[in-house]
């Protein structure tokens, strides 16, 4: 029986609504869990908020900073409020694949007869913190790709599925390039995000001794739990994404690249290859969380430009001139977010 | 819901809601948009505009445009620059995501409108994700506040008014200009009694025209010619003066000029130098004792006595065409053929070399009277040379009269400045405070004064020519050579001029006056010494005569002195007159550097000729 046009309209609202309710519950609940970190971290805010926005976006994040500054710590926080099992993986350049994913051991079974039993590594957590990853060895570093792409295991022939939800949280230290090796692209182009850990200011030194050196510690709490966390990561995909705005994504992506540029004559200069389309991906998901943090349904290209920086500054490749000038990805990566222009823009029609 | 053309609310048949016309919101806002463009580009031509328009209004008013003329113009590029950016402006209107995204832009709206407008337009049933759905619904909430907000989130460009004030008065300040309002009065329009001058004027060409038809009795295929198109150049010139009203002095003597310059054209065309003899050829013929008074008529150019004086020679020829050898037509071959060997190639081309050529050639045949024929023939052809020779005289003096015509309604205006004529500084008066009100020559109610003389010379009787005179000055026919007149003067002016430096002709300079010696006040002068003075004091007088300055409202006069000359200190009698005529002389030949019209040039000197007449007759 078909539904009368009062009857669609109520059954409309009452999606609108829950939908709408969603939203409102998952912005709410990054606010509760991003206050809840900030018990025991001091100042970071931006840092956590794109930490938090690339994990419920399925994504990954890659943490660079120069030791000291609290990544790890960071890790552990974010693992215990959200409800997250971690685990910890400290590279070193003997570091073996198997370390990381587990390997395969004879044991014996209850008759006694000798079998190959699979000891699952410390990536079977829902937080992996991968610490100075830049430290492992090429090898090594491969076998966290199938890890982070396609959240699985293989060994022995048999594939072994990662818990859900699934984030690699790793750092690198910039400084100590010695004995490192430094990520291949591919295994960059695995990390949703890149986050720098800036050193902190004067204020939140000075509350980082008084809450670090006392008595009480900080009491954190689980805010969400792991199904919570799928569930969040699910709203986020229901938020729209205008055409237009798509399409300035794209422009930025393609601006990256130094032989599709109008204009950037410094990204020709610097540039070796520009981002993939999964730093497209990575814009258009990251803004989709902005925009529920905002209230909006909708990304808007103020969202895409707020995680340009964390979505495509690994991306970007500096050629040989561009390492030897020491040329800052981030400044190019600003340069070409104010050229690229939005639809609606233009000398003529630039309302300001 | 769907997007439609049209209003920017519909309802939605389906579900009962308001839908929104997403399109017809980006038309309201590309409209908008277009409006601020147009705005701004004219706020940033504005200036540029105004420069264009005062500069359109010049240039209207320099053609002769009247005001309105030069405000349809400075308005029609003003209005012109502006549909012109709103046609630019309208072409680079801007897409519907361009307009809600610059609409959402300044509303701090975050994308709401484009992305409305992007989800409808891509699942106009709403099938898309959860968050499109709920996107739209919250847009078409917000959309009437945001539509009636439009004006106040985009809008229009301040206008600016002190630029606007700026570009009106860059605009307006060149309207007012125009070649009739500026201030050179050859730009002024002519008034009502200069029309009627210029009226009178052409009644005195036509009947001046009259003259034409006697510049040749006999048939003349060039003359009448000639004559026919002087009499339409004559007749145009008096159109010109009859529709002198409302014309610029400039654009009438302008025309007026461009008719005597035909007239002139004609002139010379009618007779030319090149029918005489070269020099060396006249030169020849003095010596010889029978063609002595042709050649003094030929190289005087004189066509009437080389008419009379070759009618002689075909008598004679007639005369001795019977004897042998010898007589005249012996020595007149005898002089032809030695006078036409020293001819130049061109005089075989000339009218008196072909028919001296022809009759030394049947003189030396002895073809006696064949040869007086020839000489017949030449005075027949002298005869109808002065005939053109008089034509031509009077097509000159036409032409003269069509300037002096022009002259006469634009002089008062401004268009050519007063002349002054020679002015005896009267008994007592000594200079001082003069204004330098001279004399103008000029004709007409204004000028008092004015007395009818006959042209001077025998070609030009009849012509009346109108001489000025001051009212101190010589109407009573006598320029009193006496103490008064007796301008100090010398022969050796190094600087060879007199009179004021502004063009003026004559003394006393205005507001100046003349002394002898030192001691004297500024616009003071001592009187010039009296002719009949003793000798000493006419010597004194004649060291140096110095003008000295004085500052009057019409500014200040230079100092000059004028050495002086000892030949008027020795005498008694003669010394007056003679200084006059010498000042007159100079005077004369003054004129010749001073931009005089022709007409009044002409005037000038028959008024020189009769002061000299009259100067003479006083001795």
């Amino acid at each position: 029986m078909p539904q009368s046009g009062s009857a669609r309209c109520g059954a409309r609202f009452m999606e609108e609504k829950a939908i709408e309710d969603q939203f409102a519950e998952f912005a709410e609940g990054f606010q509760r869990l991003k206050k809840e970190i900030q018990k025991a971290i001091v100042g970071y805010d931006d840092l956590i908020t794109d930490v938090l926005t690339a994990m419920f976006c399925q994504g990954h994040v890659l943490l660079e900073g120069v030791p000291g500054l609290g990544k790890t710590y960071l890790v552990q926080v974010v693992s215990r409020v959200m409800g997250l099992e971690p685990g910890r993986v400290q590279c070193t350049p003997d570091l073996m694949p198997a370390d990381i994913l587990g390997t395969q051991i004879v044991n014996e079974d209850e008759h006694g007869r000798k079998i190959f039993h699979f000891e699952k590594g410390p990536v079977f957590r829902n937080l992996l913190l991968v610490d100075e990853i830049n430290r492992a060895t090429p090898k090594t570093q491969a076998a966290l790709l199938e890890v982070m792409q396609e959240c699985a295991v293989t060994s022995g022939g048999q594939t072994y599925r990662l818990p859900s939800p699934f984030f690699v949280l790793a750092t690198q230290n910039p400084m100590e390039m010695e004995g490192t090796y430094p990520l291949p692209e591919a295994q960059l182009d695995r990390f949703l995000f890149k986050v720098r850990a800036l050193f902190p200011d004067r204020e939140a030194l000075v509350e980082i001794s008084r809450r670090t050196t006392g008595p009480a510690q900080a009491n954190l709490e689980t805010v969400l739990t792991s199904e919570e966390v799928l569930r969040f990561q699910r709203i986020v995909s229901e938020v729209g994404v205008a055409d237009p705005v798509a399409a300035y994504g794209a422009d930025l992506v393609l601006a990256t690249h130094p032989h599709k540029g109008q204009e950037a004559t410094d990204l020709r200069r610097y540039v070796a290859y520009g981002a993939s389309p999964r730093g497209l991906q990575a814009l258009v998901r990251g803004g989709k969380v902005r925009a529920l943090l905002d209230g909006r349904a909708a990304v808007a290209f103020e969202d895409l430009r707020d995680v340009a920086l964390a979505a495509l500054r690994h991306r970007v490749i500096l050629n040989f001139e561009g390492e030897a000038e020491g040329i800052d990805v981030d400044t190019l990566l600003r340069g070409l977010i104010d050229r690229t222009p939005e639809a609606g823009d233009g000398r003529l029609y630039r309302i300001s | 819901m769907h997007n439609s053309p049209g209003s920017a609310e519909e309802v939605d048949s389906a579900t009962g809601r308001v839908a929104v016309s997403w399109d017809g919101l980006a038309r309201r806002a590309g409209r908008r948009l277009v409006l601020i463009a147009w705005f701004r580009e004219c706020r940033r031509w504005l200036i540029w505009a105004a420069i264009a328009a005062g500069g359109t209004a010049l240039a209207a008013g320099w053609l002769g445009g009247g005001l309105a003329a030069r405000l349809a113009w400075a308005g029609l590029v003003m209005g012109g620059t502006a549909a012109g950016l709103l046609l630019a402006a309208a072409l680079r209107r801007p897409g519907p995501a361009r307009a809600l995204a610059a609409w959402d832009r300044a509303a701090n709206g975050r994308g709401l409108l484009l992305s409305a407008w992007s989800f409808a337009g891509r699942n106009p049933a709403g099938a898309g994700v959860a968050g499109e759905a709920l996107h739209l619904r919250r847009a078409e909430a917000a959309a009437p506040e945001a539509v009636r907000s439009l004006p106040r989130i985009l809008p229009l460009p301040r206008p600016g008014w002190r630029l606007l004030w700026l570009a009106a008065l860059v605009a307006g300040a060149a309207v007012p200009f125009s070649r009739s309002g500026s201030s050179d009065p050859d730009d002024r329009a002519l008034g009502e009694g200069t029309a009627e001058a210029a009226l009178r004027e052409g009644m005195r060409l036509e009947m001046a025209a009259e003259v034409l038809e006697a510049i040749e009795e006999e048939p003349d295929p060039g003359a009448e010619e000639a004559r026919r198109r002087a009499a339409q150049e004559l007749a145009g010139a008096v159109k010109t003066l009859e529709n002198a009203e409302g014309k610029t002095a400039r654009a009438l003597l302008s025309e007026l000029e461009a008719r005597a310059g035909a007239l002139e054209e004609l002139a010379r065309g009618l007779a030319d130098n090149t029918a005489w003899l070269s020099p060396e050829v006249v030169a020849e013929l003095r010596r010889h004792v029978d063609t002595g008074d042709l050649a003094d008529a030929i190289d005087a150019k004189r066509a009437e006595p080389a008419a009379e004086e070759s009618e002689r020679l075909a008598t004679g020829l007639d005369a001795g065409a019977g004897t042998e050898s010898g007589g005249l037509p012996g020595r007149l071959g005898d002089a032809l053929r030695t006078s036409l060997a020293r001819a130049v190639p061109e005089d075989r081309e000339r009218m008196v070399g072909q028919h001296l050529f022809s009759a030394e050639s049947k003189l030396a045949a002895l073809r006696v009277r064949e040869a007086a024929g020839e000489f017949r023939a030449l005075a027949d052809a002298f005869r109808r040379l002065a005939k053109r020779l008089e034509g031509r005289k009077r097509m000159e003096d036409l032409a003269e009269a069509v300037r002096e015509a022009g002259s006469a309604v634009a002089g008062p205006d401004g268009a050519v400045g007063p002349l002054q004529t020679t002015e005896a500084p009267a008994a007592g008066s000594e200079g001082a405070g003069e204004s330098g009100a001279g004399q103008g020559l000029a004709e007409g109610e204004a000028q008092p004064g004015l007395s009818v003389l006959p042209a001077p010379g025998p070609e030009d009787e009849g012509r009346p020519l109108r001489l000025g005179s001051g009212a101190r000055s010589t109407d009573e026919g006598e320029l009193s050579p006496g103490s008064e007149k007796a301008f100090v003067f010398g022969e050796d002016d190094e600087e060879g001029e007199l009179g004021a430096p502004d063009g003026m002709l004559l003394a006393p300079i205005p507001g100046a006056a003349l002394s002898s010696g030192s001691g004297t006040t500024p616009g003071s002068a001592a009187n010039p010494p009296d002719p009949n003075a003793s000798s000493a004091s006419v010597a004194e007088a004649a060291q140096t005569a110095v003008v000295d300055v004085e500052e009057s409202g019409s500014g200040g006069s230079k100092t000059r002195k004028v050495a002086g000359n000892s030949e008027a200190g020795g005498e008694s009698g003669p010394a007056p007159a003679l200084s006059g005529r010498a000042f007159l002389t100079v005077e004369e030949a003054a004129l010749d550097d001073l931009p005089v019209p022709a007409g009044r040039r002409t005037e000038i000197r028959l008024y020189f000729e009769e002061l000299k007449r009259r100067l003479d007759g006083g001795q």
